[in-house]
Order: C-alpha cells, then sequence, then structure tokens
C-alpha cells in the first residue's frame, strides 16, 4: 500500500517535472539567446549555455537609435489605464448580476457576452472610422477606448462569479446590523472580493499589454507605438536582429510575471480567510 | 447676438490665421522603413536638416515602421483616405499601388526635374515602377538576388581553389557534391514563405534566357523550355543540400551557412554584415550568381521605390522631397540598401562592401519580377509549383504547365475585370 503511494507520488513528480521543462525550455532558450552575441547565436550543434555571456543585447535594447524605454512606458500607461477603468465599471456591474434582480438581467448578461464572440477583425473597420471620426487616432485615447469593448464584458463576467461565491447571509447580516446597501456592498463585499478583483485586473492587464492588432492600427507615431507593435523594430525586411529581440522578449514579460507572483499568493491566501473570520 | 458676433469674429481669425500659415509652410508626412543602425538615423537627421535648408518652407515629418507593419499601415492608411503624402515601397507593391489609385503617375515631373534622369538609376529598378507606359516610383534603394556567398574552408577541405569559386550550373552542382558528406553539404536552399525563393528561382530563369511573364505582363511563360530547365536545375541542387529545404526559410539556410554546415549559399549582398555578425572567424568570399553554360548570371531585383501619394495636398513639395532624397549625395548616406542611384551606389559598395564590383555588375544586369497588381497571387503559384517539384509531387514539366494555366487565369481575370 504505501509502496503503491510512494510510485504514484514518483510518477506524478517525473510529468510535473517533465511538464515544467516543457513549459519553460523556451522560456531558458529565450534568456540563452539574449546573453549571446550573435556568432554564439547560431552554432551546429547548439548550446544553452554562453561561452562568453554578454549583455550587450540588453544595453542595446535601451541604447541609442531603439524606441524601447517608451514602447515600455507607453505600454505600462495604456494598460494601467485600461485596467483601472474595467475594474472601476466591473465591481458595480457584475455585484448587479450578480445580487440585484431587474427586467432585462438575464438578456443584457447574454448580450454582453455576445459581444465576446465577434472576432476582433470584424470590428477594427468600424472602430476605426469612429476613432478617425472623433480624431481620436494616433492617441493613446483611442486604445484605451478599444480596449474597453473587449476587456469590460471579460471583467465583468470574470467578477460577477466570486460576487456570486459570497455568502448573501454575510450581506444579510451587514443589513440586519444596520448597514445600508451600499455600506454592506462597500464593507463586507468588496473586501472579500479582493482576490477576485486581483485575479480580474491580472487577467485585463495581460489582455491590454499583449494586444496587437488596434495598437497597430490605431497608432501612427513611433513615440506612441506599445510593445508588442513596437517589438517588431528588431525584426528587419531580410534579417532578424535575434539576440535584442530575445532581450527585449523577456524584459516585456517581466511585469507580467511580477503581477502573476502577486496575485497568486492573494488567489491562495485570500477567498477563504476573510470569509470565515467575518 | 453678441455672442454670435465674437463668435464669428473668433471663425474669421482661425481662418485668416490659418490660411496665411498654409499659405507660408507646408508640412509633409513622409513614412519610412525603421533603421535599426544609429549612423543611419543620425545621417537621416542630417540630411533632413539639409532639405530644411533648401527648403525653408517645407517641414518634413518622419513616421518610421518596421518592415512586418508597414504594407498594413500603408493600405490601410491609403484605403482610409489619409495617406502620408509620400512613402517608400517595395518595388513589388509598386504595380498594386498604382492600379489601386493610391499613388501618382510621375513623368511630368521627371520631364521637367534638371535632377532625376532614368539613366541615373539601375534600369531593372527604373522599369519595375512603371506600370502600364506610366511611371509610379522613384527608385531609392536596390538589392540583388543571389550573389554566391562561400567558405573558403569547404574549398581547401575537399582539394578545390578557393580562389576559383564555380561559374556555370555545372561547376556549382560538381563543386557542391564534392562537398556533401552525411555532416555538411554543397549548399542550402529554400522555400519557406516568403518571396526569396521566387527570387532565386526567377534568377535562374533569367540567367537561362527565360522569364516568367511576356514582355506585356500579359501571359505566363513558366511552361517554356529556359523557365523548365532552370527548375530542372534547381530540383537537381537538393541533391547536394540538407533536407528540409521546402520548410526552411533563407533565414534558416543562412543560419546552416554561418554555423559552417554548408560551403555556398546563394543571397543577397546586404547579407555581409551579418555573416561577419555571426561568423566572425570565417574565411568568406563572393562571386556571381552561376550562370548555365550557354547563359549569363541574371539576378533578380529587390528594393523599394519613392512614390507620392495621389491625396498629396502639397505634390510639388513632395516631388521636391523625392528629388532630394534620391539625388546622389543623399541617396548614398540615407540607405541602408545599396542606393538605387548608380553612382551613390558604387560610392556605397566601395566604401561599405565587400566585392563591390562583383555586386555592382550582378545588379547592373539584374531583372525585376513580373509586373503585377495582384503580385503575390502570382508568387504564390509559383512558389506551389516549386514545393510540388521539390517535393516530388509532380515532374517539372507538369508543375510548370499547372502553374501556367493557373497565372493565366490570374491575368484574365484581372485584365477582364477592369
Amino acid at each position: 500500500m504505501i509502496k503503491r503511494q510512494k510510485t504514484g507520488k514518483i510518477t506524478i513528480y517525473l510529468f510535473a517535472v517533465l511538464l515544467a521543462i516543457f513549459v519553460l525550455f523556451p522560456f531558458v532558450v529565450m534568456i540563452s539567446m539574449s546573453l549571446k552575441a550573435p556568432d554564439e547565436q547560431f552554432t551546429s550543434p547548439p548550446y544553452l549555455i554562453p561561452k562568453r555571456p554578454t549583455l550587450n543585447n540588453y544595453l542595446q535594447v535601451f541604447g541609442q537609435g531603439s524606441m524601447f524605454a517608451q514602447y515600455f512606458i507607453n505600454s505600462l500607461l495604456v494598460a494601467s489605464i485600461s485596467t483601472l477603468i474595467v475594474l472601476g465599471v466591473a465591481i458595480f456591474s457584475s455585484y448587479g448580476y450578480a445580487r440585484i434582480n431587474f427586467p432585462g438581467k438575464n438578456i443584457l448578461f447574454v448580450l454582453l457576452l455576445l459581444s465576446q464572440l465577434f472576432p476582433l477583425a470584424a470590428i477594427i473597420v468600424p472602430l476605426y472610422r469612429i476613432m478617425g471620426n472623433l480624431k481620436l487616432i494616433d492617441t493613446y485615447l483611442s486604445l484605451i477606448i478599444s480596449y474597453l469593448t473587449f476587456s469590460v464584458p471579460v471583467g465583468v463576467w470574470l467578477l460577477r462569479s466570486f460576487f456570486l461565491g459570497v455568502p448573501r447571509e454575510l450581506e444579510e447580516a451587514a443589513l440586519i446590523d444596520g448597514c445600508t446597501r451600499f455600506q454592506a456592498f462597500w464593507r463586507i463585499v468588496i473586501p472579500l472580493v479582493r482576490p477576485g478583483m486581483g485575479a480580474t485586473s491580472a487577467y485585463v492587464f495581460f489582455l491590454t499589454w499583449q494586444e496587437f492588432m488596434f495598437a497597430l492600427t490605431f497608432i501612427n507615431s513611433e513615440s506612441k507605438r506599445t510593445l508588442p507593435v513596437g517589438i517588431f523594430d528588431f525584426v528587419g525586411q531580410y534579417e532578424t536582429n535575434w539576440g535584442n529581440l530575445m532581450a527585449a522578449s523577456i524584459l516585456v514579460c517581466i511585469p507580467v510575471f511580477v503581477i502573476f507572483f502577486f496575485i497568486q499568493k492573494q488567489l491562495v491566501g485570500g477567498l477563504t480567510e476573510g470569509a470565515i473570520k467575518g | 447676438m453678441k455672442k454670435q458676433f465674437l463668435l464669428g469674429l473668433v471663425l474669421l481669425l482661425v481662418v485668416c490665421l490659418s490660411g496665411v500659415a498654409f499659405a507660408q509652410e507646408v508640412t509633409l508626412k513622409v513614412w519610412l522603413m525603421k533603421q535599426a543602425e544609429v549612423e543611419l538615423i543620425k545621417a537621416q537627421e542630417e540630411a533632413l536638416a539639409e532639405f530644411q535648408k533648401l527648403y525653408p518652407d517645407i517641414n518634413v515629418e518622419f513616421t518610421v515602421f518596421p518592415y512586418n507593419e508597414y504594407r498594413d499601415k500603408l493600405l490601410i492608411a491609403a484605403a482610409a483616405g489619409n495617406p502620408p503624402d509620400v512613402s517608400v515601397v517595395d518595388q513589388i507593391w509598386n504595380p498594386e499601388f498604382a492600379a489601386a489609385g493610391f499613388i501618382m503617375p510621375l513623368d511630368d515631373y521627371v520631364a521637367q526635374s534638371p535632377n532625376v534622369k532614368k539613366e541615373d538609376y539601375f534600369s531593372g529598378a527604373w522599369e519595375s515602377a512603371i506600370f502600364q507606359g506610366k511611371l509610379y516610383g522613384i527608385p531609392f534603394d536596390v538589392g540583388v538576388w543571389a550573389l554566391n556567398y562561400y567558405n573558403k574552408d569547404f574549398f581547401r577541405n575537399v582539394g578545390l581553389d578557393p580562389e576559383q569559386p564555380p561559374v556555370t550550373w555545372d561547376e556549382f552542382y560538381e563543386m557542391g557534391s564534392k562537398m556533401t558528406s552525411g555532416e555538411q553539404w554543397g549548399t542550402a536552399l529554400y522555400v519557406g514563405a516568403g518571396d526569396a525563393v521566387q527570387c532565386i528561382t526567377d534568377a535562374l530563369i533569367f540567367s537561362n534566357g527565360g522569364s516568367v511573364l511576356d514582355q506585356n505582363f500579359r501571359k505566363c511563360t513558366l511552361d517554356q523550355p529556359p523557365a523548365v530547365e532552370a527548375l530542372k536545375y534547381f530540383k537537381k541542387l537538393q541533391g547536394i543540400n540538407p533536407p528540409g529545404e521546402v520548410a526552411r526559410t533563407e533565414e534558416d539556410s543562412f543560419q546552416l551557412f554561418t554555423a559552417g554546415k554548408v560551403g555556398m549559399f546563394w543571397y543577397g549582398e546586404w547579407g555581409q554584415d551579418t555573416v561577419n555578425a555571426r561568423a566572425p572567424e570565417m574565411d568568406w568570399a563572393l562571386a556571381n550568381f552561376p550562370r548555365p553554360a550557354e547563359g549569363e548570371s541574371i539576378g533578380t531585383f529587390g528594393g523599394w521605390n519613392m512614390v507620392i501619394y495621389q491625396n498629396a495636398s502639397q505634390k510639388d513639395a513632395a516631388w521636391k522631397f523625392v528629388e532630394f532624397w534620391t539625388s546622389k549625395e543623399i541617396n548614398e548616406k540615407v540607405s541602408s540598401l545599396t542606393p538605387a542611384n548608380i553612382e551613390a551606389a558604387q560610392a556605397f559598395l566601395n566604401q561599405k562592401r565587400r566585392f563591390p564590383e562583383i555586386i555592382f555588375q550582378q545588379l547592373a544586369t539584374a531583372l525585376y519580377r513580373p509586373i503585377f497588381p495582384r503580385y503575390p497571387d502570382l508568387a504564390e503559384i509559383q512558389r506551389n509549383a516549386t514545393t510540388h517539384i521539390l517535393l516530388d509531387q509532380k515532374s517539372v514539366e507538369e508543375a510548370l504547365k499547372d502553374a501556367t494555366r493557373e497565372i493565366d487565369t490570374l491575368l484574365d481575370e484581372y485584365y477582364t475585370t477592369r
């Protein structure tokens, strides 16, 4: 019996390690490539650990003639503002969908989800014309507005399930204790869905951080481009600067890693703690 | 009443002021390709300052895009009626942009210009901008597919003289087969998904006296003997090249060359810096594209032309900029590929490239790809035929006959609907 458990555990570990290798390998290659000079990048046979590791690629990414730092700031700006707006809209809207009964609720909610069925490519032309008429082409605002079209529904939908997970009794208890409905919502429910808010904003942030098509279509000026578009600066017509491209890709991943690390902790700890003590 | 009067006054003022502004200063929107080299960016800025000294009333606003995004941006902007005033376009987009009415013919400007003369540019580049008898662009930079890069050590290892690279198709094949063992190969072909393979097969066909379309670009000539022989030769090269050529891109083949896996590699002159960066130790040299025993070595042109958009509000100013940017002195400094202006090209090659005479000679005789607004579709038919041939799915004759039929249908379809 014990033996069986042991082999079971070993198998699980084995597959976990295999999965980790499978998932991490491309990333390891990226790191390796970003630390190599061009003459080490494409050798035969290839090797992972650079013989003469160099930080030149990273320096070049931030060097003269490179707009990478600007792209990074732009992406951070657009993604953060979009996320904040989505969160602001979604906490009220999804609470409404989760708790309050109003006529047409189901239809409206289905419509909200339905908007997710449109491929982005289908709405890009009308959006481009709208932005053109509003003189918003080549502005951050055009990106933020268009990101809201697909991230607000996702945010509302995600957060709604977190609200549904909060026991109704907690709110009722608060009401009996003399809270108004808004106070109950703000003081009791919101703290409980904080992990949900974290997860939602992380997800929305990823969505907008990596968005390519709108960013490509609406922005012209180099100084306003975001990372997914700007990273193509390292891909030339004929040749690609692989070292710089990989260094830039690693840098693009870092904010996502940092946020995920932070959110993961919240996700694991948050929900149960608050509920039981409350 | 007072309010309305005030509003009217403000409006009048705005109109007057902007009217004055228009009369004095013009702002040109110019779109170019993103350049990575710091030196080149500096040179562009300096050239721009010089232009503004010459024409103080013309402001120039540069917007640059990386290659992968450039075409989409131009098409979206042009289709939305909001293109730049001036841009560069790839030679193979030139007919498409002309046929769509996005860009304007420049014949009248050229006729009156003291500076822009046809004979100052590589003829293959100039002709790439002619669509249905009218000139729609001024060549800016060029490149030629292909030259034969070779690794001298491969020659030494098999007892060949590295100073005597192959000249003919047969020599290329024979030397390549000597270099081919289980570990190393004579050359690395590529098909991939881009246009590079068409440039190579076209060059083989051109060198063999053939063409892809007839002189008027109305009929496909791929089923003719020169093309059939050329593709048969291409197929033969499979024997001296590592497996996987259909999925391989030119970049992959390039990596095989710099990693020392293949002895010879067909690529354009712009690849020199990359060879040096990736294989600083390699003893390499450059030779002309191999020719058939009875033929001439003819490469395929690539490159970019400067065009002016129909929607440009200040066409004369736009022309002044094109004239300036393609002039010998400026073209030489602001171009990352070989300049299209012949004199500028000579200076550029001598200064920045090894084997400048070989490159220049290859450029001077190179031919452009078929001129057809739906060139991408045509190229895809060609690529499919090449793939069928290399994968043994069709014989060379059969594949080219099918391709000819498909291309003829494409041409008919296009020209009968206009």
